[in-house]
C-alpha cells in the first residue's frame, strides 16, 4: 500500500512539476516580453525628446549667422567662430556627444568631434534623403564609433532652405542603459551586429553571443549562458534604426526567475514525504487494527477446522472487525453446544429432536421420565454371522439398522443404543410427549413392515429372511447423560428396560405366536384404540410378581 | 496697397509691372519695351518648357529662365514683398540683377526679415511698418526671406539677370518667348526644389523642352491659425 501511495505521489508530483515549470517559463517569458515593450516605448519617448532638442537648435539665428559668416568669407576667424558656437551649441543640449554640420550629401562642414574621429563617423547622405521625405525635416539612425553607439537626429538648419543641416549625436551608453535599468528588474544590453556595446554592470566581461549559427544577428526570446548562469533573453531592433544593425537585449536570470517554483517544488517534495511518513505509521496502526485480528480470526477458524471448537477471538474494537470476532465467538460457542449436545444425544438425535432440543433448552441432566422402552432383536443373525463374510455381514446389518431406526425416528422416538443385532429405543425422552406408548406401537408395526419389505430385496439377493422379535414396557425411568466426563451419552435407566428386553426374548415363545408383545403399563399409557391380543399373565424373570402382558399384531394391509 | 495671392504672379515679364511702384513703372515698362523691340527684330522663336516631378506630374508655379543673353540685361526695377497676416507676399518675386526690394510690414506684429542666402544675406531688425530700408540684389540667385521669430514664414526672391523668365501653369508648361536662334540653356526652379536650378539645353528650332525635378517634401508656410491650430 504504501507502494502504491509511493508511486501516485511520485506521477503527481511528475505532471505537477512539469506543468509548474512551463507555467513558470511562460511567465517569465510574458514578463520579459512585456518589460521589452515598455522598454522600447521609453526608448521612443527618449529619442523624441532628444530630437526635439536638436529640433530647437534649427532656425537659430546667431548661429545660423557664423555659418552664412563662413560661407560668404571663408577665413579662419569665421571658421572659428562657427566651430565654438557649434561646441556652444553642444554644451547648451548637454548629453550630446557631438555635433556636426553636413551638406545635403552629407559632407561635414563643421564638427565638434576631432577630426580623425569626425573621419570615422559617416552621415549617409540616405539619411538626410530620407529626413526630406518626412514633414518636419527630421530623421535619425544609430551610427557606431570605436565600438559605442550614437543615435544621430539631422534637422536642417534652416527650415526655410534646407541646404545645410545640423547632426547632433547622443551616445548609447552605459549611463543611459542605467537611466533604463529604474525602470525594471531586467539586465540590459545594446548590440551592434550582435555585439555587446553597453550593457548594465552584471553583464560586464560576459560573453553574450547573440547570433545564431550562422552568425547573423538573430532575435526573438533564447536561452544564454552569462558567466555561468542560465539567464533567458529577448532581442528586439532598436526603434529608429532602419537598417537593422542596432538591437536591445533584455535580460533575466533564469533562477532567479525560477528561483520560487524551485522553492515550491522542494516544499512539495517534503510534503510528500511527509505524508508517505504518516501514511506508513497510519498504516502500521491499521495493519494492526485490521491484520491483527483477521490473523487471529482466521487462527481461530483453523482451530475449528480441527475440531476444536473451544476458541476465542479477542475482541478490540467496536468495529466491523470486532462485531466480526464476537460473532465468531458466538459461533465457536454454538458449535461447540451443538457438538456437546451431539455427544449428549449419541449421535442418534432426529433433527426434529435435536431442534427441539436446542429451541426449548431441555435439561440433560438426570431425572426421572415417564418413557416407553422399545426393545427389538433379530432372530438367529448369529447363526448367519458365522456362514458369511464379515463385511457382508456388517451391510446386512446396516441395512436393517436403517430400517429400524428410521421407523423409530418417524415415530418421534430416538434410538438409544445398538447392542449387537439388537436396537434399543426411547419414546418420550429427552423430548416429552403425551403418546409416547402409541408412538412406540406404530413404530414396532412399521419396523415389521419395514423387515418385510427388506426380507422381498434379500429374497432377491438369495438372502435368508430376518425376523425380528419386539419387546415394549411403559414406565418411570432416570434419564440423563451417563459416562465419563470425556465419554458419555443419554440414556435411560431402571426396570422398564430389563421389562422391554424380557418382553422380547418372550416373542421366541412359539406358544404367543407374538413377533410385538407389549405390557400392561403399556396397554393403560395408549392414547388411542390398537388391537391388542391377550396372553395372560406370565411370570417375569427378575419380577416378583406376574405380569398381564399383550400381543400386537402386525396390521394387514 | 496692393493684396496679391501668394504664389508667384509673374507669368511672363509683362506681368512684372503688377506689383511694381508707379514711378518706377515707366521705367520699367520702358525697358521691357525695349527689350521687345530688340527681341522682335532678332530672328526669334518660341520654346515650350513642361516642367514636371521625379514621378512625372506637372509642376504649378515654376520659373523657367534662360541663360543670360548677350544683349542687353535688363534694367532694375523696384519691387515690394509685404508682410500681412504673419505670411510674406507673394511668395516668389523675381527681379533682374540690381533690382531693390522693400519689405513692408502691414502686419499687427513686428517681423524681423533676414536672408543668409549667399545671393544676398542681410536681415532687417524687429519693425512694423514702412520699409525701414530698401535691400538692393547685385547678384543673381535665389534669395530664401525667413522671419527671426515667425519660422513658418518664408519668401522667395530669384535674382535674374536675363528678361526671358516664365512661370508654368497648372499644366506645368510655360512658354518662353522670342529667344535668339542659337543653342541655349533653359533653368528652372520652384520652392520644392532639392538642389540649384534644373538645366536643360535647346537647340536652335526646337520648340518644346522638358525640365524634371527632384522635389523635398512640402513646408508649410502658412501660419498655425490658418491651419486650425497646432504648429505643423
Amino acid at each position: 500500500m504504501l507502494l502504491l501511495l509511493a508511486s501516485t505521489q511520485a506521477v503527481t508530483f511528475v505532471f505537477v512539476s512539469v506543468a509548474e515549470r512551463k507555467y513558470a517559463r511562460q511567465r517569465v517569458n510574458t514578463e520579459i516580453e512585456e518589460a521589452t515593450r515598455v522598454f522600447i516605448q521609453f526608448v521612443t519617448q527618449t529619442v523624441k525628446q532628444l530630437a526635439l532638442s536638436v529640433r530647437l537648435l534649427s532656425s537659430d539665428y546667431a548661429f545660423s549667422s557664423t555659418f552664412a559668416q563662413l560661407r560668404n568669407s571663408n577665413d579662419p576667424v569665421a571658421r572659428a567662430t562657427l566651430e565654438s558656437a557649434l561646441q556652444n551649441y553642444r554644451d547648451r543640449i548637454g548629453i550630446a556627444s557631438f555635433i556636426r554640420l553636413v551638406s545635403s550629401e552629407g559632407e561635414t562642414i563643421a564638427d565638434t568631434l576631432p577630426a580623425e574621429k569626425s573621419a570615422r563617423l559617416v552621415i549617409d547622405e540616405q539619411l538626410i534623403l530620407r529626413a526630406e521625405e518626412t514633414p518636419g525635416f527630421q530623421a535619425a539612425q544609430i551610427e557606431s564609433l570605436d565600438d559605442a553607439l550614437h543615435l544621430v537626429v539631422i534637422h536642417p538648419l534652416l527650415m526655410t532652405e534646407p541646404s545645410v543641416w545640423i547632426a547632433v549625436g547622443f551616445p548609447l551608453d552605459a549611463a543611459l542603459v542605467a537611466e533604463f535599468r529604474r525602470l525594471s528588474d531586467f539586465e540590459i544590453a545594446f548590440l551592434y551586429h550582435g555585439k555587446v556595446v553597453a550593457s548594465t554592470p552584471t553583464l560586464d566581461h560576459a560573453k553574450l553571443t547573440f547570433s545564431n549559427a550562422r552568425g547573423n544577428p538573430s532575435s526573438g526570446l533564447q536561452t544564454l549562458d552569462v558567466k555561468g548562469r542560465p539567464f533567458l533573453g529577448l532581442t528586439v531592433p532598436f526603434p529608429e534604426d532602419v537598417d537593422g544593425k542596432t538591437s536591445i537585449a533584455m535580460l533575466t536570470s533564469l533562477d532567479r526567475e525560477m528561483t520560487p517554483f524551485w522553492q515550491l517544488e522542494r516544499r512539495l517534495i517534503l510534503l510528500n514525504a511527509i505524508a508517505l511518513l504518516i501514511s506508513g505509521i497510519a498504516g502500521v496502526f491499521v495493519a494492526r487494527g485490521v491484520t491483527q485480528p483477521v490473523i487471529s480470526l482466521s487462527a481461530g477458524v483453523r482451530k475449528i477446522m480441527k475440531g476444536d471448537y473451544r476458541v476465542s477471538v479477542p475482541v478490540r474494537t467496536r468495529d466491523e472487525l470486532g462485531d466480526l470476532a464476537s460473532a465468531f465467538n458466538r459461533m465457536a460457542t454454538g458449535l461447540e453446544e451443538r457438538d456437546k449436545v451431539r455427544d449428549l444425544l449419541g449421535k442418534s438425535v432426529s433433527p426434529e429432536v435435536a431442534r427441539e432440543l436446542m429451541n426449548s433448552r431441555i435439561e440433560l441432566g438426570g431425572e426421572i421420565r415417564n418413557v416407553t422402552i422399545l426393545f427389538s432383536d433379530l432372530r438367529g443373525f448369529t447363526a448367519h454371522s458365522e456362514t458369511q463374510s464379515p463385511h457382508s455381514l456388517v451391510e446386512q446389518l446396516n441395512a436393517y439398522f436403517t430400517e429400524v431406526t428410521g421407523a423409530v425416528e418417524s415415530a418421534g422416538g430416538i434410538v438409544d443404543k445398538y447392542i449387537g443385532d439388537a436396537v434399543m429405543a426411547v419414546f418420550g425422552a429427552p423430548v416429552e410427549v403425551d403418546d409416547h406408548a402409541d408412538r412406540a406401537l406404530r413404530a414396532a408395526q412399521e419396523v415389521l413392515r419395514a423387515e418385510e419389505a427388506l426380507n422381498r430385496r434379500r429374497s432377491n439377493l438369495g438372502l435368508p429372511p430376518l425376523r425380528t422379535g419386539i419387546g415394549i414396557s411403559t414406565g418411570d425411568v432416570v434419564a440423563g447423560n451417563v459416562g465419563s466426563a470425556s465419554r458419555y451419552n443419554y440414556t435411560v435407566i431402571g426396570n422398564e428396560v430389563n421389562l422391554a428386553s424380557r418382553l422380547e426374548s418372550l416373542t421366541k415363545n412359539p406358544g404367543f405366536q407374538a413377533r410385538i408383545i407389549c405390557s400392561d403399563s403399556t396397554r393403560l399409557a395408549l392414547k388411542e384404540a390398537h388391537t391388542l391380543r391377550d396372553l395372560g399373565e406370565t411370570e417375569i424373570r427378575g419380577k416378583k410378581e406376574v405380569l398381564r402382558i399383550w400381543a400386537v399384531d402386525p396390521v394387514v394391509e | 496697397m496692393r493684396t496679391t495671392s501668394p504664389r508667384s504672379v509673374y507669368a511672363s515679364s509683362s506681368d512684372a509691372l503688377l506689383a511694381i511702384r508707379p514711378r518706377s513703372r515707366a521705367r520699367a515698362t520702358l525697358g521691357i519695351l525695349l527689350l521687345y523691340a530688340l527681341a522682335v527684330h532678332a530672328s526669334a522663336s518660341d520654346v515650350q518648357v513642361l516642367v514636371k516631378d521625379q514621378i512625372g506630374r506637372p509642376i504649378e508655379d515654376a520659373i523657367v529662365w534662360t541663360e543670360a543673353s548677350r544683349e542687353k540685361k535688363p534694367a532694375a526695377i523696384e519691387v515690394e514683398i509685404v508682410q500681412k497676416n504673419r505670411q510674406f507676399l507673394p511668395l516668389v518675386t523675381v527681379i533682374p540683377v540690381g533690382s531693390v526690394v522693400r519689405f513692408p510690414n502691414w502686419d499687427n506684429v513686428q517681423h524681423h526679415v533676414y536672408s543668409f542666402s549667399a545671393a544676398k544675406t542681410f536681415d532687417i531688425p524687429l519693425y512694423i511698418g514702412e520699409s525701414p530700408r530698401a535691400i538692393e540684389f547685385e547678384t543673381p540667385g535665389i534669395v530664401t526671406l525667413g522671419c527671426n521669430i515667425h519660422d513658418w514664414m518664408a519668401a522667395y526672391i530669384l535674382v535674374l539677370d536675363t528678361a526671358a523668365f516664365a512661370r508654368t501653369g497648372a499644366n506645368g508648361i510655360a512658354v518662353l518667348r522670342n529667344l535668339p536662334a542659337e543653342p541655349i540653356s533653359v533653368f528652372g526652379w520652384c520652392p520644392r526644389l532639392r538642389g540649384p536650378p534644373v538645366k536643360s539645353d535647346v537647340q536652335p528650332g526646337q520648340s518644346s523642352a522638358q525640365l524634371a525635378m527632384k522635389l523635398r517634401t512640402a513646408f508649410l508656410r502658412t501660419p498655425p491659425d490658418d491651419r486650425g491650430g497646432g504648429y505643423r
